[in-house]
């Protein structure tokens, strides 16, 4: 590891300004000196700052909470704070995630398309129930501990990008979709019904949509069991459409 | 011009500003909200350990809690420097405002009996923090968000707030900069509340996003009119991870964890007899630093450190309730938390002071305008802030301050001076962006906050004296001066980095003259500000609230003082056991 943080790097970044009628797509060169902890949020961060100020990326958080900063390096989808260059050759390739608007070099815009699936889902908690100030509602620890696995994602946008149906299909709701959906569907607290589910999820926008190919999986960086949420969700709706219970 | 008009605007897409959005649309209001990055994006995500609440649903460990307990805690937390009646206001608030957002979906861990489980903390007598495993404000921000997305409130992200609109004393709105197209945008407003987040990154090691850059206080002490208080009452989180300052949740040592120093020693339990691990930050902060100057720290390539073990809590603890903890230690310095004790040190957290509010969440000085959450300063934490109450107040600060700007919205009409008022600050704003657009760089904003940032990690830090305080407030006003020669390499006004700090770093450098010279001026040690030179609180001369005021053509502000509300709890010892840090050699 020692040896290895004295090389140098070479960073090729994709550049491109789709609102300036002149910018012409291409990617840029530069080259740094690895160090321990260095990251590709600190390559970004360094090289706007100190070489080229028009450079444009996403960073929030810097610790895998929050999402913003995902990108692909050398063609694969992970959050640039989270990507220790370590971890990779001396070459890294940086591009903006394809799936989504593309706003300018490496950063694009998720917001539109999470705002637009959580509509679609309404995900939010239907309830009947009027709020009690007094006492919460009551919830088995086992009936909470897999809502807060589902609701750990963080909307990064990566589960999209790793999926080759998502690329074919744009109204395809994806791993973050069926997700989402999960995370309602098994909570105790909502009263949705699956049957209220069905004009999304019945569908090849929804489960079946899916092909098994577990990009999805392979790329999430709170290691979601994404499949599993979908297999609980198909199995559920075969179970209805086939036995109608 | 592009002008769009709401009822309510609210700066800041976090918890705080969230809440009050959701509370002004309630009460039938016209709602946006300006956010710099996506929808749930924000730095609320990152808070992790839990939020304080006397739910007393933990039997034997949160026997007899109730707001009462929870006001002591809190005050003594604050070394006296909180306001008591919005102290009483918020944990008498606290059940009700967290068992709404469980109504709202939050997925709280849970008891045997079903209810929201909680957790020790530091610096509390009971268990009283209410969690989601350690991604607690991720969990309150999602079902805050769902709360906005079942309403349809409107949000505006990548825009950037760079000047509040005046008519007169008035505030009736704000001008922003859409950060993708270039565009400013004026949002006339009947009633603005501001929730922009704290002011981590004028240190170079702190635990916050990248976007918590004071953007709001700045706004506000701008205008000429708004005093900031207590700006000098920064808090040090004890445990940021070792080098990335990345933080690992107080929960940590709540769930059993403990502090060591390179020999393995338990070394809290010297410094603060009663509470040990659990003393209050401030306290556990100057106590790891202590041990790092006694020699007792363990050297690495980035400075000394200590380390935190939570190896005796077991695989299966540290998987279910602190399982970021383990992820990020692993993903972002190599360690196994389960096996490996992790190197931390602290590192700047949060700001206790901010935009001075009334306690209904008022800012002072002008009328329209609305503070909440760190941005303001209640001032509901004084000189330092327990672990948790920053969400609860959040939470509070948002329903609060929702409330009023929404009630008081309803009272106000557009003025028909205000059309020219908004068109005036416009202009000014255009000729800003084009001057510094006109200009070839002299100095780059980067390297200006890069400077200031190290200059405040090492001279306004957790041990402060006046030598180090005065030297840093004169480079500072050097750095300030040279900030009048920015200029910009990248001639574009939308999708530029370089433009988004251009435009901030003078607010930036203003905030940490603010804090340097309010604690220059404080010749006491109170909570997280310790003077070497003045070691002990001095009740009889500085039980009060530093406000700081812009002075025309001056960098340097008029600082005031004004006592703090006391009500319950007159100022005694804290209870820690704490004994004094010993002094530098």
């Amino acid at each position: 590891m020692a040896d290895n943080h004295k090389r140098t790097l070479t960073f090729k970044i994709f550049r491109h300004d789709p609102d300036n009628p002149d910018s012409v797509p291409h990617y840029d060169t530069f080259k740094l000196d690895d160090r321990p902890f260095f990251s590709i949020y600190l390559a970004m961060e360094e090289i706007q700052q100190k070489h080229d100020p028009s450079l444009y990326y996403d960073i929030c958080c810097r610790s895998n909470v929050c999402g913003s900063c995902a990108v692909n390096v050398n063609g694969q989808p992970c959050l640039a704070c989270k990507s220790q260059t370590k971890d990779l050759p001396d070459t890294i390739t940086i591009e903006p995630l394809r799936y989504f608007d593309h706003i300018k070099d490496v950063a694009v815009d998720k917001g539109r398309w999470f705002r637009d699936m959580i509509m679609r889902l309404e995900g939010w908690i239907h309830t009947s129930k009027p709020f009690n100030e007094k006492l919460e509602n009551l919830q088995k620890a086992d009936d909470q501990l897999p809502v807060y696995e589902a609701e750990r994602c963080i909307e990064c946008g990566i589960c999209i990008e790793a999926c080759a149906i998502a690329h074919l299909n744009p109204n395809y709701l994806g791993s973050a979709g069926m997700n989402r959906a999960y995370r309602f569907l098994i909570d105790t607290r909502d009263e949705r019904s699956l049957d209220e589910f069905a004009e999304q999820l019945f569908t090849g926008d929804g489960v079946f949509g899916c092909e098994a190919m577990l990009g999805c999986r392979n790329f999430c960086p709170k290691e979601i069991p994404l499949p599993y949420h979908f297999g609980i969700l198909r199995r559920r709706i075969l179970k209805r459409v086939l036995t109608g219970k | 011009m592009r002008i769009l008009k709401y009822d309510v605007v609210v700066i800041g897409a976090g918890l705080a500003g969230e809440r009050a959005a959701v509370e002004a649309h309630r009460n039938g209001c016209s709602v946006a909200i300006l956010s710099l990055v996506q929808p749930r994006q924000s730095h609320s995500n990152a808070a992790q350990g839990g939020v304080q609440c006397s739910l007393d649903n933990m039997g034997e460990h949160s026997a007899g809690d109730d707001w009462k307990l929870h006001f002591d805690d809190t005050i003594r937390g604050s070394d006296w420097g909180a306001d008591q009646d919005v102290v009483e206001r918020v944990t008498s608030a606290a059940p009700r405002l967290i068992r709404e957002l469980e109504y709202w979906g939050c997925p709280f861990n849970r008891t045997e009996e079903g209810k929201i489980a909680q957790r020790n903390f530091g610096g509390t007598s009971v268990w009283r923090a209410a969690f989601a495993a350690d991604f607690t404000g991720h969990a309150l921000l999602y079902a805050i968000d769902q709360e906005v997305m079942r309403h349809e409130i409107k949000i505006f992200w990548r825009v950037q707030v760079i000047s509040l609109i005046l008519n007169g004393a008035k505030v009736i709105g704000c001008i922003a900069l859409d950060l993708r197209s270039g565009d400013l945008v004026a949002f006339h407003a009947k009633s603005t509340i501001i929730a922009s987040g704290g002011t981590g990154k004028l240190f170079s090691e702190s635990t916050n996003a990248i976007n918590c850059r004071g953007d709001g206080q700045s706004l506000a002490y701008n205008t000429g009119r708004i005093p900031l208080g207590n700006m000098e009452a920064i808090q040090f989180h004890p445990t940021g991870m070792y080098p990335v300052w990345i933080l690992l949740t107080e929960g940590c040592r709540g769930d059993g964890g403990v502090l060591r120093n390179a020999q393995h020693h338990e070394f809290m339990w010297d410094y603060a007899a009663k509470m040990g691990n659990l003393a209050s930050r401030d306290v556990v902060s100057r106590a790891m630093m202590s041990e790092i100057r006694a020699g007792r720290g363990v050297e690495g390539p980035f400075g000394p450190h200590v380390w935190l073990d939570l190896t005796h809590l077991g695989a299966e603890k540290i998987k279910t309730r602190l399982r970021d903890v383990h992820d990020i230690a692993r993903d972002f310095a190599g360690i196994d938390v389960i096996t490996e004790m992790a190197p931390v040190k602290p590192v700047q957290h949060y700001t206790m002071g901010g935009i001075r509010t009334d306690i209904d969440c008022r800012v002072r000085g002008v009328e329209g305008l609305y503070a909440s959450g760190e941005c303001a300063c209640w001032d509901m934490h004084g000189f330092n802030r327990l672990g948790g109450n920053s969400l609860l107040e959040t939470i509070a600060a948002g329903f609060y301050s929702g409330t009023t700007a929404s009630t008081e919205a309803g009272g106000r009409s557009a003025s028909e001076t205000d059309q020219k008022a908004i068109q005036d600050e416009y202009n000014i704003q255009v000729e800003r962006i084009d001057t510094l657009i006109a200009t070839d760089p002299k100095e780059t904003s980067f390297a200006l906050h890069d400077e200031m940032a190290l200059l405040m990690t090492e001279q306004v830090g957790i041990f402060r004296t006046g030598e180090l305080l005065k030297d840093a407030v004169n480079r500072l006003l050097d750095i300030r001066e040279r900030s009048n020669n920015l200029g910009l390499s990248c001639k574009s006004c939308g999708r530029s980095l370089e433009l988004e700090m251009a435009l901030r770093i003078h607010g930036m450098i203003d905030l940490a003259l603010i804090i340097s010279e309010g604690a220059l001026a404080r010749k006491e040690s109170r909570g997280a500000h310790y003077r070497e030179d003045f070691p002990n609180r001095d009740d009889e001369h500085w039980l009060k609230r530093t406000l700081a005021h812009k002075r025309n053509g001056e960098y340097l502000p008029r600082l005031e003082y004004e006592d703090v509300v006391i009500t319950h709890l007159p100022p005694g010892d804290r209870g820690y056991g704490e004994k004094p840090p010993p002094a530098a050699k």
